[in-house]
C-alpha cells in the first residue's frame, strides 16, 4: 500500500495494511533539535541535515524539521506543511537575548535549559476591553504567511506518496494564557468574564482569518488540518465543563466550521492532558482525530477510550513520552507500542506517534524501537 | 456555626473577594477571637475548597479565587492574630527548582499552604540549590517545597536535596516535592520525605506530617 492510501484508510476508520506513523507532520508530533541530531547520528543517516525553523512556535519549542531521508528510513506516512513568515514581522529578538513573539509575549531560555519559558505577559496587568483594541495584533492578511504554501504542497505531492498535513497556529487558549499570564487567565473566568470573552473573540477572529487564507491556498491538496489548543491538564479539564462550554467550545466550533467550509480534509485537534470528559464535546464540534492521547494523564485509558468513542473519533499519538520513551528500555518501548496498537488500531482510526515532541531525554535507541515495533505489531489484522 | 463566621466561610468558598474583609471586620467587632475566625471559618473554608478540588467539583479558577478571598481576609485578621500571639502552623520555604521557570503549580501550593495556616517564604522560579540552602539557614523552615514542571528539570530536585545534605541541613527539614512529572517512586528515589500529587493534598499532607511529629496542629 502507498503511504497516502494507508493514511487515508486509517483516517476514514478502515483497516489499512498497517497502522500509519507520524513524525514531524505537526508541531506537536515532532522532535527537538538535540534528540534529532542524536537520532541521525545513531542511524548513521549521513550528516544531520539540520533544517531549523527559526520562527514562531517551532523556534520557541526548538523543534527540528526532520529530513526526508530520515522520514523515509522510519517509513513515516505523513508530511507536514507549515505556514510561512509574515512580511512585516512583529516577532523579534530583544537586546537582552530574550525572544518576543508576534503577540508580544517575551520568553527566555535559562542557561542549561532546553526550553524557552515566559518571562513577560503583556496583558498581566489591570486592563479593559478597550485596551485590547489598542494592542498591535498580528495581521492575518499578511501575504507572507501563505506565500509559496501551494507550491510546497504540490512539491510534496510530486516527490512523496505521503498524506499531507497542514499545521496551523495554536488557537485561542494558549495565546490568551501567554498574553494574560496564567494566574489572571484562570481567575478571569470568574472575575473578568467580559474581558476574557473579548480577548478570546479577538484571537478567534485573527486565527480564523489566517486559517481560511491558508485553506484557500491548499484546502484541495491537504488530507489533514492540524490545530492545537490545550484545554486540559494532567488531572482533568483546566476549567469546569460549563465554563469550557460557555467560553471555549463555541469559539472552537466557529474556527472548525470555517476550516470545514474550505476543505474536505480531516480535522486533527491537539489538546494535551486528561481530555476524556471533553471528547463528546470535541465530537460535537466536528473534531475527526484527537492528539496526543496523553496516556499518562487521568482517565486516558486507551482501551476504554476506543471502546467508548472509537467509531466517532480517531486517535493520533499515544506512545508515552513522560515515562516510557525517556526512562524505559527499548523492550519497554516495544511493549508500550504493542499495547497501544492493540487498544487503538482495530477498525482503523489510529495514527501512531509519540505523545508530543520527542524531548532531549529520549534516547535514539528508544525512538528506533518505537518505529520498528510499530511496523512489526501494526500490521493488520491487529492482535489476532 | 455562628452567622458571622458562616458568612466568612461561605464568602471564601464562593470566592467573593470583596466581601470577605468586611465580614472579618464584623466578626472581630462582634467579639470573636482571631484564632476562632481563622480556624473555624477561614481554614475550614479552604479545607472544603481543597476537598472540592480533589473531587473535581472545583477547578483552578474557583480555587484561585477562593485563595484570593482568603488572602484578603487574612490581611485584615493578621494584626489581631499577632495581638493574640497565634503562631503559624509552621514555616515553608517554597520554590521552582533550577532551570525551570514555571510557577502556577508552585503558587497554588503556596496559597493553599497559607490557607492551611502555614507561613510561606516563596523563593520564586529557577531557584538554584544554594539559594534553597541559604533560605533554610535564614528562615529556619520546617518544610522545604520543591516544584518542577519538566522531566528534564525535575532532576534539579535531587541536586537540591543533596545540597541540603552537604550543608548539614537535610535532617532539620521535611522536603516535599511535586509537579507534573513527579511520581511517588521518583520522590523516594531522590530521598524526598513527602510527595503530593496536587496542591490540595500538599497542604493536607504537610499538616498531617506535622501532627505525626507532634508539631502544632
Amino acid at each position: 500500500m502507498q503511504h497516502r492510501e494507508r493514511a487515508l484508510a486509517a483516517l476514514n476508520h478502515q483497516e489499512p495494511d498497517r497502522v500509519p506513523l507520524d513524525l514531524g507532520s505537526t508541531r506537536n508530533t515532532g522532535i527537538l533539535i538535540e534528540p534529532y541530531q542524536a537520532l541521525v547520528a545513531h542511524l548513521s543517516a549521513g550528516q544531520p541535515e539540520l533544517a531549523l525553523d527559526d520562527y514562531g512556535q517551532s523556534k520557541i519549542a526548538r523543534v527540528a524539521s526532520p529530513s526526508e531521508a530520515l522520514l523515509r528510513a522510519l517509513d513515516v506516512d505523513f508530511r507536514g506543511l507549515f505556514l510561512g513568515f509574515p512580511d512585516r514581522p512583529l516577532e523579534q529578538r530583544l537586546p537582552d537575548g530574550s525572544h518576543q513573539d508576534e503577540l508580544g509575549v517575551v520568553r527566555r531560555k535559562p542557561p542549561g535549559s532546553f526550553y524557552y519559558d515566559i518571562v513577560h505577559s503583556p496583558f498581566d496587568r489591570e486592563m479593559t476591553v478597550a485596551d485590547l483594541e489598542k494592542w498591535t495584533w498580528p495581521d492575518p492578511t499578511d501575504p507572507g504567511y501563505v506565500r509559496g504554501l501551494r507550491e510546497r504542497a504540490l512539491a510534496l505531492r510530486a516527490t512523496t506518496d505521503c498524506a499531507l498535513v497542514l499545521h496551523l497556529q495554536d488557537m485561542i487558549v494558549h495565546p490568551s494564557q501567554y498574553l494574560r499570564g496564567f494566574e489572571r487567565w484562570y481567575v478571569d473566568f470568574i472575575l473578568e468574564p467580559a474581558l476574557m470573552a473579548a480577548l478570546l473573540d479577538k484571537l478567534t477572529e485573527i486565527r480564523t482569518e489566517l486559517a481560511v487564507a491558508a485553506l484557500k491556498a491548499v484546502g484541495d491538496l491537504v488530507d489533514v488540518v492540524s490545530s492545537s489548543d490545550d484545554v486540559a491538564d494532567q488531572r482533568g479539564p483546566m476549567i469546569s465543563l460549563p465554563m469550557y462550554r460557555r467560553f471555549i467550545k463555541p469559539r472552537h466550533r466557529h474556527y472548525f466550521d470555517a476550516i470545514r467550509a474550505h476543505t474536505p480534509a480531516k480535522i486533527l485537534y491537539h489538546s494535551c492532558g486528561a481530555v476524556a470528559a471533553l471528547i463528546p464535546d470535541f465530537i460535537d464540534i466536528g473534531v475527526d482525530f484527537i492528539n496526543p492521547v496523553q496516556v499518562s494523564a487521568n482517565g486516558m485509558d486507551t482501551a476504554r477510550l476506543k471502546q467508548a468513542y472509537g467509531p466517532q473519533i480517531g486517535f493520533w499519538g499515544s506512545i508515552d513520552t513522560m515515562h516510557v520513551l525517556p526512562f524505559g528500555s527499548p523492550e519497554d518501548v516495544a511493549r508500550e507500542v504493542k499495547q497501544r496498537i492493540c487498544d487503538l488500531a482495530p477498525g482503523g482510526g489510529f495514527v501512531l506517534a509519540a505523545v508530543h515532541n520527542l524531548q532531549p531525554n529520549v534516547p535514539p535507541q528508544n525512538i528506533v524501537a518505537m518505529f520498528s515495533a510499530a511496523r512489526e505489531f501494526g500490521c493488520y489484522p491487529i492482535c489476532p | 456555626m455562628d452567622d458571622v463566621l458562616q458568612a466568612i466561610y461561605d464568602s471564601i468558598l464562593e470566592g467573593r473577594v470583596t466581601e470577605v474583609a468586611a465580614e472579618v471586620q464584623r466578626a472581630l467587632a462582634a467579639g470573636h477571637p482571631a484564632g476562632v475566625i481563622l480556624n473555624q471559618a477561614m481554614i475550614a473554608a479552604m479545607a472544603e475548597v481543597g476537598r472540592r478540588f480533589e473531587t473535581m467539583e472545583y477547578f483552578v479558577p474557583e480555587m484561585l479565587v477562593a485563595a484570593r478571598a482568603m488572602k484578603e481576609g487574612l490581611a485584615l485578621l493578621r494584626p489581631a492574630l499577632v495581638g493574640a500571639q497565634i503562631e503559624p502552623v509552621g514555616k515553608v520555604v517554597l520554590g521552582t527548582v533550577s532551570g525551570d521557570l514555571h510557577d502556577i503549580g508552585k503558587n497554588l501550593v503556596g496559597m493553599v499552604l497559607e490557607g492551611a495556616g502555614f507561613e510561606v517564604v516563596d523563593l520564586g522560579v529557577n531557584v538554584p540549590p544554594e539559594a534553597f540552602v541559604a533560605a533554610v539557614r535564614e528562615h529556619r523552615p520546617q518544610v522545604v517545597g520543591l516544584s518542577a514542571l519538566l522531566t528534564t528539570t525535575m532532576l534539579a530536585m535531587k541536586a537540591t536535596i543533596e545540597a541540603l545534605r552537604a550543608a548539614g541541613l537535610r535532617d532539620q527539614v521535611v522536603v516535599m516535592v511535586g509537579g507534573a512529572p513527579v511520581t511517588p517512586a521518583f520522590a523516594d528515589r531522590i530521598g524526598a520525605d513527602l510527595y503530593a500529587p496536587e496542591a490540595a493534598s500538599a497542604a493536607a499532607r504537610a499538616r498531617s506530617r506535622f501532627a505525626d511529629q507532634g508539631g502544632a496542629e
